[in-house]
């Protein structure tokens, strides 16, 4: 993959927030990440990700960093 | 994409437009410029109508007078120009003026051509460089419009300059053929001198010209460079 091209990673941010039953505002205040930023990860719009955002997403979900991204192979598709 | 787009794009939600201070010194030095240019372009004519001693552009009460090579032209005596030269030392002048004490419209236009050109030169270039500030301001520094507007202004210095200093050149050795008896016997002597005059003006200004295009044209990719590391910066969560 050439960079800067799309990726084909999923994050499943908005699943483990349904399964905790939280919202993207709590979430937000708990983890410090803007909404904004949150929904642009939740959409699979950023191109990047801090491990420091990542550290403070699995600790407010209290998952791992393979619970909340996958990658899609997108010749499959 | 339009500014207002690419300016969101850009900037992260709630950043302030970028300081002014990052303009400085060019902000404030071009927009002094431009007032002065600007008061000089709407004072000159009125001086020139008003004043019997005055003349500039070619018009005004008095002679007109116009800086020519010496390319194509007779000197009298040696060229030696200084008086009183020391022993072993030579001088010779390079260029020399000519007037018409009673000038025709033709001639005025003449030495207008010789003038006027690289005033109006300036301006433009002042204009697109406080364009550039305003763009700077408004979007901030790393954006595809700095960059394109970098590339046009070092564009549009090179061809203005190679235009106007080739133009007034041969609007000189023009001037010179309307002053001097037998500049040129025929008439494509004559349009040599002038073609001339107009190559060795291009070459005059060719080194430091070629300085600042590169520089402003390696300037540009820089700026595009940096806009697209900020865009991925801008994708990072």
């Amino acid at each position: 993959m050439e960079n800067g091209a799309e990726h084909q990673i999923e994050v499943h941010l908005d699943k483990l927030l349904a399964d905790r039953g939280m919202t993207l505002t709590q979430l937000s205040e708990e983890v410090g990440v803007t909404i904004v930023n949150l929904s642009i990860l939740k959409n699979g719009r950023a191109k990047a990700i801090r491990f420091s955002t990542l550290t403070a997403l699995c600790e407010a979900l209290d998952c791992q960093p393979g619970d909340l991204m996958s990658w899609r192979d997108g010749e499959r598709d | 994409m339009s500014d207002e787009q690419e300016a969101a794009r850009w900037l992260p939600a709630g950043d302030d437009p970028p300081e002014r201070g990052l303009t400085e010194p060019l902000g404030n030095v071009v927009w002094a410029f431009l007032c002065f240019v600007v008061a000089g372009l709407v004072a000159a004519p009125i001086i020139a109508l008003t004043d019997r001693q005055f003349t500039i552009y070619g018009f005004g009460h008095r002679g007109v007078c116009a800086d020519v090579a010496q390319n194509g032209l007779d000197i009298r005596s040696s060229g030696s120009t200084v008086a009183n030269v020391r022993a072993g030392a030579s001088s010779f002048a390079d260029s020399l003026q000519l007037c018409a004490n009673h000038p025709t419209l033709g001639q005025r236009f003449l030495v207008t051509l010789t003038q006027l050109p690289t005033l109006i030169l300036y301006l433009a270039v002042l204009v697109l460089l406080w364009l550039l500030v305003l763009t700077v301001r408004r979007h901030g520094p790393f954006t595809m419009s700095v960059s394109r507007r970098l590339r046009f202004l070092a564009w549009f210095i090179l061809g203005g300059t190679l235009a106007v200093s080739g133009g007034e050149s041969a609007a000189r050795a023009a001037f010179a053929g309307t002053e001097v008896a037998g500049f040129g016997a025929s008439f494509t002597d004559s349009a040599n001198t002038v073609l001339s005059n107009a190559f060795n003006g291009v070459l005059a200004n060719l080194f430091p010209l070629l300085l600042v295009v590169c520089g402003l044209l390696t300037l540009a990719r820089v700026v595009r460079r940096g806009t697209q590391m900020r865009d991925d910066l801008a994708g990072t969560v």
